[in-house]
């Protein structure tokens, strides 16, 4: 698991930043500008790589729920701005000859900030970024009974990405929205340095992208027309 | 009475046998059945046997059918005789196959090298040493029988040791990677993007 002793300066303000963002989420609601809301997505990851030497897979879909809230728009605008937070979970496989290693990509911090164009009062569209922080673990508990050769993996998964999203809703009623959203993360999540055959080091390379798409349901916690009467 | 011999029995065989692992795997994240170059005293090595993933790890095997513990997946080094060198052992390794995994030893005769104890490791800290074939040369074992070095089956590549450190009085942590290849009468097999980390003390240290 991630040593947490060892929280880098970069560390420190990803955990800044959520904290705001959760005391934002608390405050603004009952200022009486802002509406909270539960955005409930299955969600679908896809790795893609650019060496045939990598294989790696979705493994399932993720139920990863987040907390939102409409940050600016009001009855007149054609735009709002939504924010939320989350954590970071995605699920992959390597598959390295015969055998298969399952991985989990968790982290206490994931964030979207999304503009939406209201087309009508049903449907609306939206541009965004999403931030992720998270570690890269083997999945399962490893049960280590001497901790002065612990086991583990080794160095190369980054821990921080971000991306671009596009978003397509339709609001059901004042309640319930449905919607679809395709994320494309720009970071290399695995930075590696290969032994060539005669034990030489060969140069950095990085690889292994994400994109994801979700399909959610989003229960506003106020009637989604709270600021729009 | 026989339920009570049945239990007696799975307890002994459960008991029977007990590992303690002294090394730490750290799975290199582009092959995780791999252990990562590291420069730490993880007690472990790896390399491509003929493109398969042969692993050693120290580890020591304690059972009630033997009388002392048992020791495998050591890096042990055997003074030749006259002191015209030294050969460097990485013994007790599992070669993964598909299916199943056969048992097999990787050794690298170095002829310019006599290393008689740890503080001798010292003389080759950053060292490149070519496999040439007849002074320096890699031995790849099936089944781990080391009982004597096949000449005709030597190996050409190269030897880095990239990290000699002295961790304790008489106690030091070796790095480094290799490879080489073998085109013998009878052997033509090919070992490939070594590495090791190994802690080394006086034990380790033997007359072949």
């Amino acid at each position: 698991m991630r040593d947490l002793s060892n929280i880098t300066a970069t560390d420190r303000v990803v955990l800044r930043t959520a904290l705001f963002l959760l005391l934002a989420l608390g405050i603004f609601p009952s200022s009486g500008q802002a509406q909270l809301y539960f955005d409930i997505p299955v969600q679908f990851d896809y790795y893609r790589t650019d060496t045939d030497e990598l294989n790696f897979s979705r493994r399932g879909a993720i139920f990863n729920p987040s907390i939102c809230m409409v940050v600016a728009g009001n009855d007149s605008s054609k735009i709002e701005v939504h924010v939320g937070i989350g954590i970071f979970f995605s699920k992959f496989n390597q598959e390295v000859g015969s055998s298969t290693f399952e991985f989990n990509a968790i982290g206490p911090f994931q964030t979207t900030a999304t503009a939406y164009y209201n087309f009508s009062n049903k449907i609306q569209a939206g541009l965004g970024v999403s931030f992720g922080w998270y570690a890269v673990n083997e999945k399962g508990i490893q049960f280590n009974l001497d901790p002065e050769y612990p086991d583990r993996l080794g160095d190369g998964y980054s821990t921080l990405n971000f991306g671009n999203n596009i978003d397509a809703r339709y609001n059901i009623n004042e309640t319930f929205s449905i919607g679809a959203k395709f994320t494309y993360w720009y970071l290399p999540l695995l930075e590696y340095v290969k032994i060539g055959n005669y034990g030489d080091f060969k140069g950095s390379q990085k690889d292994l992208y994400l994109t994801r798409l979700e399909f959610s349901v989003r229960v506003f916690l106020n009637s989604r027309q709270y600021n729009r009467k | 009475m026989k339920t009570v011999s049945t239990y007696l029995i799975l307890v002994l065989l459960l008991t029977s046998c007990y590992v303690d692992d002294e090394s730490s795997f750290i799975k290199e994240p582009f092959d995780p059945r791999m252990p990562q170059y590291s420069e730490e005293g993880a007690n472990t090595a790896g390399a491509y046997i003929d493109g398969q993933p042969w692993v050693s790890r120290k580890r020591i095997i304690s059972s009630i059918f033997s009388s002392s513990p048992y020791t495998k997946g050591t890096m042990n080094f055997y003074g030749l005789e006259d002191s015209s060198g030294t050969f460097v052992a990485f013994e007790g390794g599992d070669l993964l196959l598909d299916q199943s995994t056969v048992s097999c030893s990787v050794g690298i005769v170095l002829g310019e090298f006599y290393l008689s104890n740890p503080d001798d490791l010292d003389q080759l800290d950053n060292k490149r040493v070519e496999l040439d074939g007849t002074i320096n040369y890699g031995q790849m074992i099936l089944q781990n029988d080391f009982s004597q070095l096949v000449e005709e089956n030597a190996g050409t590549g190269v030897l880095h040791i990239r990290n000699v450190v002295k961790t304790a009085e008489g106690e030091w942590n070796i790095s480094g990677t290799f490879g080489f290849s073998i085109n013998g009468e009878n052997q033509e097999s090919t070992v490939f993007s070594g590495r090791f980390d190994y802690e080394v003390s006086d034990e380790q240290f033997h007359e072949f």
